[in-house]
């Protein structure tokens, strides 16, 4: 069924994106595509295309993240310019990416909400030195600016126990008290964060809680 | 600036101060109307590009490696046969016949005043005027919003004139599809839509001849392929490009091709000769004269050269979607 829809999805897909190809892989687990982006912008004006590589995993479709590559060496293979040493972009930051991951996703939607902006956002960084909507710091500065943008959180202890109730099983009721600040009711006060947290799925706010967790320490030795 | 950018802002012109549109409560739906704009009309025709072409349809032009001033010959009288004219003599050689109109568009006099319609007409014309002979073509009969066309001639070999016919009749179909659709749909005028139909007729399918007498006729062709080429146009779907066989074996790319499931013509001997919807958009893309937006749409380039004087503003919409992000901190 997966493979069905990832056919009828690329099928799609390659009708729409005349510069695209699927390409042989020596891996059958993996569908790649390889063609060019060309950045058009809302007057029309055109900035320029980059060549791609894009490598969809066949078995998990839709609850994947494809990976793109650039292939035209046209993006400075530079940290701050957020691509590996090898082309491999760094689209978003993995919590946005896993939310879509564990939703499961449509790839030419993806292809049009992430990859292509990735892509533009290149080019307005290149002529306004900055990105359009800012970037994220790089490894875990980023995750905490993550933390403050997207929840508002900055209180790292409050973080650490938030997460931990949210990998927690069972949760909170919704009606009982709160384990982390103590108010009358769960679905009132911190409820509210946990619910925002749990889309990014067990794996990746384990992680956060470890890095949250040894963050703390340090602070607290300090 | 979009190489068709100039007759499109005379039709927006033209729509925005259309008498009728603007007083249509003064004067009401259905009550006759009589132009008083023709000042200002004729102002707005003296806008749409001349032989002498602008800024950026000079940039496209030379581009596509033309010269920054077209020759806009006179109809009827192809410059390789025109020896041809006022005599009884014929000549067999290839030709691509092609036919190519707009749709739909005498809904624009329920909407305008036949001045607007006029001056309307008259843009898309001209823009498809000025593709045809950009291409190398020659048009040979105007017929209210469409025309009659030719690819070919002595000096221009068969494939790249069958080259030429298809990117043509693509960057007039593109004007209007992108161009100019939306822009009518936001004024009531719906399904606005050109359809083509190509076909090549090989020098033993066709007669060059002067059909008419005295100064009453044209030199044209006598070929099975000229008259398939309106028929196929006919066929052809909302923007579509119908072409004849003759035409899908020139270029060998299977790719833009579709057969439809019916041929266009028996010879009643038990052959048929096969009609193929063409994908005119991907072979725009595919030679490098269209570029496609974020969500597939087209935009006409000059072989791919990044705009000049664009400005990153443009971008911001597009871009402030991603928040790059590296994690190898």
């Amino acid at each position: 069924m997966g493979n069905y829809n990832l056919d009828t999805e690329i099928k799609h897909f390659l009708a729409k994106y005349y510069s695209f190809d699927k390409i042989e892989y020596p891996n059958k687990q993996y569908e790649v595509l390889e063609g060019k982006i060309d950045i058009v912008d809302d007057e029309n004006a055109y900035w320029g295309s980059f060549e791609v590589q894009i490598i969809l995993n066949k078995n998990e479709y839709p609850h994947t993240v494809p990976v793109v590559i650039e292939k035209s060496n046209v993006i400075d293979r530079t940290d701050d310019l957020h691509i590996s040493k090898e082309g491999a972009c760094c689209l978003d930051i993995p919590h946005v990416l896993d939310k879509m991951k564990r939703r499961g996703i449509r790839f030419t939607s993806f292809y049009q909400d992430v990859i292509y902006p990735f892509f533009a956002n290149y080019h307005y960084h290149c002529d306004k030195k900055k990105y359009a909507n800012g970037e994220y710091k790089h490894g875990f500065p980023g995750v905490i600016q993550f933390y403050e943008e997207e929840h508002q959180l900055t209180n790292i202890e409050y973080i650490v126990s938030l997460l931990k109730v949210t990998i927690g099983s069972p949760k909170p009721e919704r009606n009982s008290q709160c384990p982390i600040c103590g108010k009358p009711k769960f679905k009132r006060c911190c409820g509210k964060k946990v619910l925002e947290l749990i889309p990014y799925g067990q794996e990746r706010l384990k992680k956060d809680l470890d890095l949250f967790t040894y963050l703390l320490s340090e602070k607290k030795e300090a | 600036m979009d190489v068709f950018d100039s007759y499109k802002n005379v039709i927006q012109k033209a729509v925005e101060n259309d008498p009728l549109r603007k007083h249509r409560s003064y004067y009401g739906l259905g009550q006759p109307y009589v132009d008083v704009n023709q000042d200002y009309l004729i102002a707005l025709r003296n806008e749409l590009p001349g032989m002498e072409l602008n800024e950026g349809m000079k940039t496209f032009a030379k581009g596509m490696g033309e010269v920054s001033t077209l020759t806009y010959l006179s109809l009827g009288n192809h410059p390789d046969f025109s020896y041809l004219r006022g005599t009884d003599n014929s000549e067999d050689h290839w030709i691509i016949s092609g036919f190519i109109d707009v749709r739909k568009s005498t809904q624009l006099f329920n909407q305008f005043t036949k001045g607007t319609v006029r001056l309307i007409t008259e843009s898309i014309v001209r823009a498809s005027i000025f593709a045809v002979n950009l291409c190398g073509g020659y048009v040979h009969r105007i017929q209210g919003d469409g025309l009659m066309v030719y690819f070919g001639g002595k000096s221009i070999d068969k494939k790249e004139a069958v080259k030429d016919a298809l990117k043509s009749f693509s960057m007039i179909s593109y004007f209007v599809k992108n161009d100019l659709k939306d822009y009518f749909e936001s004024n009531g005028i719906k399904d606005i839509h050109t359809r083509g139909g190509l076909d090549l007729g090989h020098s033993n399918q066709v007669s060059w001849f002067y059909s008419g007498i005295g100064d009453s006729g044209e030199v044209t062709t006598c070929s099975l392929h000229t008259s398939l080429a309106p028929k196929m146009q006919s066929n052809a779907n909302i923007n579509g490009i119908v072409v004849g066989h003759n035409i899908c074996t020139q270029l060998s790319k299977d790719k833009y091709f579709e057969k439809r499931s019916s041929p266009i013509h028996d010879y009643g001997d038990g052959r048929v000769y096969e009609q193929y919807h063409f994908d005119w958009e991907r072979y725009l893309v595919d030679i490098g004269l269209a570029v496609q937006k974020d969500n597939g749409v087209l935009v006409l380039t000059i072989n791919a050269l990044p705009t000049p004087g664009r400005n990153s503003d443009n971008l911001h919409n597009i871009a402030s979607k991603s928040k790059p992000f590296l994690n190898n901190g």
